[in-house]
């Protein structure tokens, strides 16, 4: 559904993407690895529209969608949990759902539904609707992350670094919660430093290597990669 | 709705009910003594009873409890009194129209200061040059109707709309500017329009411009005085009624921007714009929106000044002005309306009611918000949650999981 051909990303004169190709099938959990600045997140960015790409093109259900702004192209079906979760410290978890929902339908009574799905899915966060998010722990303020971005019912959920500094046990948790996501027919790509958590629910994945792609292939090609088990299993 | 507040006692609901009229009561009767009388023992008495309901408010959890449950049930009869109140307090000061003229100050403040809390409180982006666009409105609605002979209701909505532009036009900036950068784009814009309004011809330079001609309804002039049962009321009782139609509406507009959701997609903006934009937010929109709709207040508030003084000069409209607008945002607390309103209305009172300090009033309001701020940084009254309708299926939720634990 999402197509990435060769793309070549310059923050002025840094090259920082070289003919980068990916692709994400429907229902698909695909992964992006790589260590500090390989790229990662810039090619979330340049998916969302908020980086410079200075060739190549990408297109999501046959439509190109570089050029766009990041509103337009969430619009389109495609909602990002950003890094560090981006959740709104400041208001409730309520109110940061009903962010979620953004002006161009505005349909109250699916709305509502949506809450009530988020809700259902984790209870936790009903029952603290009224509180602040930022006062939420760890594994709540993800759910609340993810859920966010479920209230549009997203085609495709890009994550960027859900695991970014967090303890092994809301590792543990979050990738749970990916999991879970994926099999209720989410697709989503997973951008992760965490190899061994990534590889083990992804389909297939790419390795980001200086902002190129250096190897890609499924879950089981990738694992049993000399390469690979080296650089991020240490075997 | 919760189940166990359900189990609470009868008696405690009660006396939340009491408790809300009675500290409504010493509020409004700490205002009055403080407001009416010109007396500086009256003054200090007043002050000192309504610091007294705040501290008692903010340190005692129960009573705190108490009167927010107090006023979330019975929030229509507030809305009532408080407007029968505003109505009833100038009839019994109708033989001071200093008074009077104090009140209608702390309308037009209150205005200005709802319209710079949807920048500075509700998205988060500083403007330290907010008088620029109530100089702007107050100005373009006295030329209207002074050189082109406009009728005030014509001046009034063109004084909205062409400080809106102008918000419009300050606020392209901060879709590339942040925090320290935006605000000395403010300040810059702010001094920019000062020293236009200073030198150009036709603002009339320094002198500014005089004879604004009243605001008429219907041919009625608000200038002429009423007569009642042989009373006769002072002229600045017909704007005080005025300015307060003017500001009920501009309050209600803010309620209702406040719990839309443009109000919190701007919160949004203000927490985390990154994300926001993920979200699909239009953050780019929403900002100007953010400073159009707080220059329209700003214009209109300059426009009800301009014709409520009849005299208005570049020095209304300064540095200072902003300052003190921004003061009563931050002391009444960003993104409250009610309390932003409290903060406005202290603000521009205060001044005036230290005048018998002479050289020291300023001195003592600055007192007000250092003493403030120091005891309470997060203004009279914090941001709160919005509160929605639908949560049947958010307490089943809750019952099912209190029934298993």
């Amino acid at each position: 559904m999402l197509e990435i051909q060769n793309i070549e990303v310059k923050y002025g004169k840094a090259t920082v993407l070289h003919d980068v190709s990916i692709s994400i099938q429907q229902g698909e959990i695909v992964t992006i690895l790589g260590s500090n600045g390989s790229g990662k997140t810039t090619i979330m960015r340049s998916i969302l529209g908020l980086a410079p790409i200075v060739t190549g093109q990408i297109t999501f259900l046959g439509e190109k969608i570089n050029h766009l702004k990041p509103h337009q192209i969430v619009t389109k079906g495609i909602v990002v949990v950003p890094e560090g979760r981006g959740i709104f410290p400041k208001l409730s978890v309520e109110e940061n759902l009903r962010t979620g929902y953004v002006f161009f339908e505005n349909d109250k009574e699916k709305m509502n539904q949506n809450i009530q799905d988020a809700y259902s899915r984790f209870p936790i966060l009903g029952q603290r609707h009224n509180q602040l998010a930022g006062t939420l722990s760890g594994g709540e303020q993800t759910m609340l992350a993810v859920s966010r971005a479920m209230m549009r019912k997203p085609k495709l959920l890009l994550m960027d670094e859900p695991s970014l500094g967090l303890s092994p046990k809301l590792v543990q948790q979050t990738f749970s919660i990916i999991k879970e996501l994926h099999e209720t027919g989410t697709s989503i790509l997973l951008i992760e430093q965490n190899a061994v958590k990534a590889l083990a629910i992804c389909n297939r994945g790419y390795i980001l290597q200086k902002g190129k792609v250096v190897l890609s292939g499924d879950k089981q090609e990738l694992i049993s990669d000399e390469g690979v088990r080296k650089a991020y299993f240490a075997m | 709705m919760n189940p166990i507040k359900m189990n609470d006692s009868t008696t405690n609901r009660t006396l939340n009910r009491i408790i809300t009229p009675i500290l409504l009561i010493v509020v409004v009767a700490s205002v009055y003594l403080v407001v009416v009388y010109e007396n500086v023992i009256t003054t200090i008495a007043g002050l000192l009873l309504g610091v007294g309901v705040f501290f008692g408010y903010s340190r005692y959890p129960k009573l705190k409890e108490s009167v927010n449950d107090g006023i979330k049930k019975d929030k229509v009869y507030l809305i009532i009194t408080g407007l029968i109140l505003a109505f009833i307090i100038p009839l019994t000061t109708r033989t001071q129209p200093y008074i009077i003229h104090i009140l209608i100050i702390a309308e037009i403040s209150i205005i200005l200061a709802l319209g710079l809390n949807f920048q500075v409180g509700s998205t988060g982006i500083p403007n330290l040059g907010y008088a620029a666009f109530y100089g702007v409105g107050a100005y373009a609605s006295a030329l209207l109707s002074t050189k082109f002979g406009m009728s005030f209701w014509v001046s009034l909505l063109a004084a909205g709309f062409i400080a809106a532009f102008f918000g419009w036009l300050v606020g392209l900036p901060t879709l590339r500017t942040r925090s320290y950068h935006m605000a000395l784009v403010s300040i810059a814009f702010g001094l920019v329009t000062y020293i236009m309004l200073n030198n150009l011809v036709f603002t009339g330079g320094p002198n500014g411009i005089k004879n604004i001609p009243a605001p008429e309804i219907f041919g009625w002039s608000l200038f002429s005085t009423i007569r009642l049962f042989g009373n006769s009321f002072p002229v600045q009782i017909n704007f005080y009624y005025f300015v307060l139609l003017f500001l009920v509406l501009m309050l209600a507009i803010a309620f209702f921007v406040y719990n839309s959701k443009i109000g919190l997609f701007w919160n949004a903006v203000r927490e985390d714009e990154i994300a926001a934009k993920c979200s699909g937010i239009n953050t780019a929109k929403l900002k100007l929106l953010s400073f159009a709709m707080g220059a329209f207040l700003a214009g209109i508030a300059g426009s009800l000044y301009a014709h409520y003084i009849g005299y208005i000069s570049p020095e209304n409209f300064n540095f200072n002005t902003s300052l003190q607008v921004l003061g009563m945002v931050i002391m009444g607390g960003l993104d409250n309306i009610v309390g932003v309103s409290i903060g406005a209305f202290i603000l521009s009172v205060a001044p005036e009611k230290f005048r018998s300090l002479a050289d020291f009033r300023m001195l003592a309001t600055g007192l007000i918000i250092l003493l403030m701020l120091m005891f309470r940084s997060s203004g009279i009254i914090r941001q709160q949650i919005r509160e929605y309708k639908k949560s049947h299926f958010r307490t089943e939720l809750a019952n099912k999981d209190e029934g298993n634990g």
